[in-house]
């Protein structure tokens, strides 16, 4: 009679034991299924052929002397904007120079008489090839932030990305005028600047280039604000930019096809001068997880130098040699 | 000499007692709970990684968590991360291009190229695919948040034990939320 109680009371347990398990799986599974839906995917818009992949990295170069903001090249050196000041290198990495800013840097420009332009924030200074500074622009209202200068032959064109406006200078950094985009179009729009990113160039044919990150667009300016052409396309697509607001730097190969840069989904790509895709230097898989876009600029030889914010890297990116 | 007591008056007494017993244990009650309530739970949104575990592992069906939007972060952008999927088909209001699982978000044509993005509470579960989106391509202005009014204020947060980057806490009731783009 004992054993007899003492076994159902064991299969009791058991069974008991095997509800719980089973109980517990299977909630376990339920929520790991809910939990995968929930999951945002951008795996798929990540993935790029590989006959697309153009160029393969070569070179890095790790930044140790501050937190990077954005960088320049000439044919020479290379000038790393960082928080704390600008350091100079060359294209090994051998620092020539450091200048320490008391105030913080955002973003810098050169010329070819070796002048370089930094702006902080809200003004412009400018230093001369032996870094003494040689003027200053007063400082604008305090909702202007300055994240981009190019130099024309006698123009400083400051993209504001705080008043979403495009500042034009003379040559001594006086404020000559300002356009927004705007070309009365009834298609096209102003500047759209959603964040804190808004990019200008002029090309070596003194062309200014303009980003539209709202609008996913690059558009070609008359030095006094005349909308003449632009190419972008709003999409996840390799072929297009995507987010709310892309691209985010560029440049320029030798023969003028563009080098953009976005994040987001970070991807640097070749566009021809007109903008259709040609290949991509890096592809998101290169970023890992980094959704900052990284910092663009083309040296002599035509190789795509690339700042990594996340990993303080200088990356060297060169086109594929055919085997 | 105290005048003797009849058993009507005695049981009066009583239950006088009693009842100014049972008023003072609920007003000390109420104070004990009201001070325990002075703390409530609250997510840090820039330690939050939108992992879904809001939606999955709150006591209460749907989450108390919900997403909350801070109009003067949002971009208004027409190519949305937070409402369309990566893979839409359209940029439109159709189902199969929305993100949200519980079409929780409200999409409406401002003037182009804007858009304003709504979220309506009864819907929202919490998920954060919309945290994600946003994050991933946008400034973050979706961003998930405890709503007090909803939550049960559990001694134990069991959204807070599973939460991977420890981003739920308790905060002060009088800093209640802790809302995007206020300090910005």
């Amino acid at each position: 009679m004992k054993t007899t109680s003492l076994i159902w009371g064991l299969v009791g347990v058991f069974v008991v034991s095997t509800a719980v398990v089973v109980y517990h799986v299977t909630t376990n599974n339920q929520k790991q299924k809910t939990l995968e839906a929930f999951t945002y995917d951008i795996d798929r818009q990540k993935e790029v052929p590989e006959n697309l992949i153009g160029y393969e990295e070569t070179k890095q170069l790790s930044i140790k002397s501050g937190v990077p903001v954005a960088f320049e090249m000439d044919a020479k050196y290379i000038y790393l904007l960082l928080e704390n000041g600008m350091q100079i290198i060359d294209q090994n990495g051998k620092e020539f120079a450091f200048h320490a800013f008391t105030d913080k840097p955002t973003c810098l420009a050169i010329n070819d008489a070796g002048s370089v332009f930094v702006a902080f924030g809200r003004y412009v200074v400018e230093y001369n090839a032996l870094f003494k500074e040689v003027r200053r622009s007063t400082a604008w209202g305090d909702s202007s932030f300055f994240s981009s200068i190019a130099v024309g032959k006698d123009r400083i064109f400051i993209a504001d990305a705080g008043k979403k406006v495009v500042r034009v200078l003379d040559e001594k950094l006086n404020a000559l005028s300002q356009f927004s985009g705007e070309s009365g179009v009834s298609d096209q729009h102003g500047f759209i600047i959603p964040s804190s990113h808004f990019e200008l160039r002029v090309n070596p044919e003194g062309e200014l280039w303009v980003t539209n990150p709202g609008m996913h667009l690059l558009q070609l300016y008359s030095h006094s604000g005349a909308l003449k052409r632009f190419w972008g396309e709003a999409a996840f697509h390799i072929g297009g930019f995507s987010g709310c607001c892309n691209p985010i730097y560029f440049d320029w190969l030798k023969d003028g096809r563009f080098v953009t840069s976005e994040k987001g989904l970070v991807r640097v790509k070749i566009s021809s001068p007109s903008g259709e895709l040609v290949s991509v230097v890096a592809a998101p898989s290169v970023f890992g997880k980094s959704t900052k876009a990284p910092d663009v600029s083309v040296d002599e030889a035509d190789h795509v130098w690339i700042l990594d914010f996340d990993k303080k890297l200088l990356r060297v990116f060169v086109p594929k040699t055919t085997v | 000499m105290a005048k003797p007591q009849n058993r009507r008056e005695f049981l009066k007494n009583v239950l006088r007692l009693g009842a100014g017993l049972t008023v003072m244990s609920a007003a000390g009650f109420s104070f004990i709970r009201g001070r325990s309530n002075d703390y409530v739970w609250q997510i840090d949104p820039f330690k939050c990684t939108s992992c879904g575990r809001c939606a999955t592992d709150c006591v209460l069906t749907p989450s108390a968590v919900k997403c909350v939007h801070a109009y003067a972060l949002c971009g208004y952008c027409d190519l949305c991360g937070g409402y369309l999927k990566p893979d839409h088909l359209a940029r439109n209001t159709a189902a199969e291009n929305q993100l949200c699982p519980t079409a929780a978000i409200e999409r409406k044509f401002i003037e182009a190229p804007y858009y304003a993005y709504h979220i309506n509470e009864d819907l929202c579960i919490g998920c954060a695919k919309c945290v994600a989106g946003c994050t991933s391509f946008g400034n973050g202005s979706l961003h998930l948040q405890i709503n007090q009014h909803l939550c049960a204020q559990c001694n134990e947060c069991a959204i807070a034990k599973v939460c991977p980057s420890k981003a739920i806490s308790r905060v002060p009731v009088n800093e209640a939320y802790k809302i995007k783009g206020k300090t910005l």
